[in-house]
């Protein structure tokens, strides 16, 4: 597996000594913006007026002006008698969705996903390429450019011309014109809308277009959907051997409004003005939706778009929701600690179970806000005893570490049907996954360090740390003997577990994590008692909150 | 779960602000896509449909590095939406893409590994160069560069691997020094 430093300079060295450097996308980005890409599909075949606006996609390149990026693209076929070709065959792949062609001519209709991916069509004019209803298309014409369609749009190809060049090569171009939706070259940055698409499409019956593309999508996500029942049901299973969490002693009959629980801290006020509704309908939705997206991932399946733009817009509400509390100052070393900081994570809670109809109880409201109240207090006492000398790593560790025994005390008092609607099941035991936990804040500012064993992982430490400090020989010398007892207290149950396909998609289990954590937290005291560090050193050393993470190679 | 995202306010957005905003990330916004293993083409466009997505959100609310946290994302988001149905072609780790890029911008926006690389290319003998330019900027194969540089293919082979060394080495002593 390629290191990340060699990966890193690898891919720079690709771009410097071929001189391919980030250009200045701005103009295009702002024209992107106003030629109206994130109206959706639907707005866009019911915006008015829309008709008068309709312009013609010049696919391709113009006859002649660079004929040599034009070989390659499209393959000329003279038949064997000699006479000129009647259509072109352009060659492509479908990088997504479903590319359908309908052919003005004989042999008629040709779909092709992105499973099948390469295409070589005969195109001609009158011929029709269709995106699926609810997926965007990409096609790529190897390095000419790439033709992305929003969902639902209908290009009709009203101009092929070409000339052929010496050596059986040809040059031309397309002219296509969106009769519906609308569609962008990556090539030249040029975009085409369509009109009102139902007036389009019943001036041209009989394509087929919209059943054939709608067929196609709803099977995708049916057999997604159906897949993610059977991960479920197997999910289930397994996690049905985990131990039941207690039931609170005297559970109350349901009905508390969803309006904010106050948690003594100076953010109530903030709190006051959220709502609550809204949020609690996000993270509902976004815990559905993840749970899917999860378990196709840990299947190691293909998520369909819909999904993850689900989960996406779950998301942005929420934390636009919560935007003005958390610029607020909520106190928090990274904004995953400020969202989980017990002032937000207790109406998380309540507006959650509120969204889910199985709103908490009184004895739970009450039980939640005093352990959050109880972390309100802690956290301050915590702070007050933090000095110059304590250490980024040591702040962010400590605040996590509480942040997690504050949540799951908070998580106990659910009853068990409340718990379902959080719990990940055994994926929740991974970081990144579960947002009722503290997967999410360990899965932040991590490193993992994959070496051969555990000398080389001594080697890679003791090198890495000299390098990061600046250390001279004499004190790379004292530092040995740290990180070797760094090494030899990481326990056997992690170090000698090799990464797994979850850990490779930085979903690695939380403990794992944890213990890496608190092991470099424990060297990092040592070296900066132990090692002489200059003041400069020193400093390096207190800012340094990466969380290194090993692993050993099988 | 990310970094907030305040609300979609397409007609009150400060134009202006949005430009710059793109002024301000674009370029490590289209690094980290090649670190995630696309093309300089599709870098271009994932480039453009990331900040198109995050059109009429306030980010710059969150500070520059709260803002290029949530930029990554949702880059990160496009490209995997885009190898979904493509994962024979990912080739690398996204972990270690993830662990690569923040290598890279540990120390500023990635500019200073940049200027050591460029720097430690410069230092290195003519031959090298052109093998490494040779290898990595045009993916000639190691038999094409042994006959342009007249050399065997197992000189050239270790002439990449002593000067890759060499630059690694140099990059990190530069970037240690500053």
């Amino acid at each position: 597996m390629t290191e990340p430093l060699d990966h890193a300079i690898e891919t720079l060295l690709r771009d410097e000594l071929a001189s391919r450097r980030p250009t200045d996308l701005t103009d295009r980005v702002l024209s992107a913006v106003q030629s109206g890409p994130r109206q959706s599909p639907a707005e866009s075949r019911l915006a008015p007026g829309r008709r008068s606006g309709r312009r013609e996609l010049l696919l391709g390149i113009a006859l002649g002006a660079v004929a040599a990026s034009v070989i390659g693209f499209w393959h000329l076929h003279f038949p064997a008698d000699g006479t000129p070709p009647t259509a072109l065959r352009v060659a492509g792949h479908v990088m997504q969705g479903t590319l359908t062609w309908q052919s003005a001519a004989p042999p008629g209709r040709v779909s092709v996903s992105a499973t099948d991916r390469g295409f070589a069509l005969p195109l001609q004019r009158g011929d029709h390429l269709v995106a699926a209803p609810s997926q965007r298309l990409h096609i790529a014409f190897d390095q000419h450019g790439r033709l992305e369609l929003q969902p639902a749009t209908c290009l009709e190809v009203t101009n092929v011309e070409w000339k052929p060049l010496t050596g059986g090569f040809v040059a031309g171009s397309i002219t296509v014109t969106a009769l519906v939706g609308a569609a962008t070259w990556y090539g030249d940055g040029q975009t085409v809308d369509g009109p009102d698409g139902s007036l389009v499409i019943a001036a041209s019956p009989g394509t087929g277009v919209t059943p054939a593309a709608a067929t196609g999508s709803a099977r995708e996500l049916a057999i997604a959907h159906r897949r993610i029942a059977e991960l479920e049901n197997q999910l289930q299973d397994r996690t049905a051997a985990m131990p039941d969490r207690p039931v609170p002693d005297d559970p109350l009959p349901a009905g508390a409004a969803i309006d904010d629980i106050a948690t003594g801290s100076v953010f109530d006020s903030r709190l006051a003005a959220v709502d609550w509704q809204t949020v609690g309908t996000a993270v509902t939705g976004y815990l559905d939706v993840q749970k899917q997206i999860e378990l196709l991932r840990a299947a190691g399946e293909p998520v369909p778009m819909e999904l993850q733009a689900t989960a996406d817009r779950c998301e942005s509400t929420l934390f636009e929701q919560l935007a003005s509390t958390l610029e607020d100052g909520v106190p928090g070393v990274t904004v995953a600690a400020q969202i989980h900081h017990p002032a937000i994570m207790t109406n998380l809670f309540h507006s959650a179970m509120a969204a889910a109809g199985m709103p908490l109880d009184e004895t739970q409201r009450r039980w939640l806000t005093d352990i959050g109240q109880r972390y309100v207090a802690e956290d301050a006492a915590r702070r007050a005893g933090y000095g110059p000398d304590t250490m980024d790593l040591e702040r962010a560790v400590d605040e996590i570490q509480m942040q997690h025994r504050c949540i799951a005390e908070q998580r106990r008092m659910l009853r068990p049907e409340q718990e379902a609607v959080l719990s990940f099941g055994e994926l929740g035991e991974r970081a990144g996954i579960d947002p009722f936990g503290s997967g999410y804040q360990w899965s932040k500012n991590n490193r993992v360090l994959e070496v051969a064993d555990r000398a080389a992982l001594a080697q890679r430490a003791s090198s890495g740390y000299a390098s990061e400090l600046g250390l001279t020989d004499s004190q790379t010398e004292v530092l040995r003997p740290m990180i070797e007892r760094w090494v030899s207290r990481w326990p056997a149950l992690w170090l000698d577990r090799p990464m797994d396909d979850y850990d490779r998609n930085s979903r690695i289990h939380i403990e794992r994590i944890r213990t890496a954590a608190t092991l470099q937290v424990d060297l990092m005291r040592e070296m900066a008692h132990g090692l002489g560090l200059s003041p400069e050193q020193l400093e390096r050393l207190r800012r340094q909150s990466r969380i290194f993470i090993p692993f050993l190679r099988p | 779960m990310a970094l907030p995202s305040p609300a979609d306010e397409s007609e009150s957005t400060d134009r202006e602000a949005f430009a710059e905003l793109v002024r301000t990330h674009q370029a490590a916004i289209w690094r980290y896509l090649r670190f995630l293993g696309c093309s300089v083409a599709e870098a271009d466009d994932l480039t453009q449909d990331t900040f198109v997505a995050v059109f009429g959100r306030a980010l710059h609310r969150f500070g520059k590095a709260g803002a290029a946290g949530y930029l990554r994302r949702v880059a990160r988001n496009s490209f995997l939406k885009l190898r979904q149905a493509d994962q024979a072609t990912r080739t690398v780790s996204p972990a270690v893409a993830e662990a690569a890029f923040d290598w890279f911008c540990r120390r500023d926006d990635g500019e200073r590994v940049v200027e050591a690389l460029r720097r430690c290319v410069a230092r290195l003998d003519p031959a090298a160069r052109r093998a490494l330019t040779q290898r990595y900027a045009d993916d000639a194969p190691r038999s094409q560069i042994a006959r342009d540089l007249g050399m065997s293919e197992h000189g050239v082979k270790s002439l990449l691997q002593r000067s890759y060394a060499r630059l690694r080495a140099c990059i990190q002593r530069r970037l240690a020094d500053d």
